[in-house]
């Protein structure tokens, strides 16, 4: 898994806000995270985001990417694992899911809105 | 089709454009709102959130509105506005009850998620009925095999099974 471009990182957090949650894919594949503001996206959800970032429209060509909802939450930031992109019950696998809080947390740093 | 002829090309495109960003943003809040009004995602306001998102629906069908109204329709619009206009209200009262009702009141819930999905049902026809009506080229409506049909049609389902979870729940008590 590979953290976003720092620059990526600070227009997210420099966009975020308490009522204008972000939206995330992780490509399995590669490990590449896509990370942003759900309004900035048009659309504003994981589907636009995959088309947004990777070019994906079909189905056939999303099985290997996970969706994830982050807001933020008591002055944290706070992890959703759920999107229409996730296999089962729109939930991505636990572990993949700890991974990727674990190594988001760490980038974002501390939630300053 | 007479209607048609009173559109010129720019118009028919600031109409598709409108239509086009309505049903993107309509379908996409599927990824959030669910997870606002179940209280899976904290926002501070979520009720504010909810109508952020339909006054940003309805900010594109006022578009539509003053594109037609500006090439001589007058007041009276295709029925396919006021079809939209009913759907994207079904939807933010729909998400307001789910947000009020989903944990004291879930069959509430459950009752206004039929609605909800009623509403979403609806939309795709009436902007093919819009884009026949005003010669509005639709293709960007997702076809079935789209990313957008089934992330969409997977959000609603999930919301709609945790609403039936609720009220299991409530009535196993």
């Amino acid at each position: 898994m590979k953290v976003p471009a720092a620059e990526v990182l600070d227009a997210f957090r420099r966009n975020v806000r308490a009522n204008d949650p972000g939206i995330g894919i992780l490509d399995t594949r590669s490990g590449e995270i896509y990370l942003a503001v759900a309004s900035r996206v048009p659309g504003g959800d994981h589907a636009s985001l995959a088309e947004m970032a990777l070019g994906v429209i079909d189905v056939d060509e999303a099985t290997m990417l996970r969706g994830f909802v982050v807001g933020v939450h008591d002055g944290s930031w706070q992890f959703v694992n759920n999107s229409g992109l996730n296999p089962v019950d729109n939930r991505m696998e636990a572990e993949l899911f700890e991974e990727l809080v674990a190594m988001l947390s760490a980038a974002l740093g501390p939630a300053v809105l | 089709m007479e209607q048609a002829t009173k559109l010129s090309s720019a118009e028919r495109t600031n109409i598709a454009v409108a239509l086009s960003r309505l049903v993107g943003d309509t379908f996409g809040s599927l990824a959030t709102l669910p997870l606002v009004c179940l209280g899976e995602l904290h926002l501070p306001d979520p009720e504010a959130a909810i109508t952020d998102h339909f006054n940003l629906w309805r900010s594109y069908l006022v578009v539509v509105g003053n594109v037609l109204r500006t090439a001589g329709f007058g007041e009276t619009l295709p029925d396919g506005v006021k079809v939209l206009t009913d759907c994207i209200t079904e939807i933010r009262d729909a998400n307001r009850q789910i947000l009020a009702d989903h944990v004291g009141n879930p069959r509430t819930a459950v009752a206004a998620f039929a609605r909800m999905e009623s509403a979403f049902q609806r939309i795709p026809g009436a902007v093919r009925d819009l884009g026949m009506a005003l010669d509005v080229d639709i293709t960007f409506l997702p076809g079935q095999r789209s990313l957008k049909t089934w992330t969409h049609e997977r959000s609603l389902r999930w919301l709609g099974e945790r609403l039936r979870d609720f009220a299991a729940g409530a009535a196993g008590k």
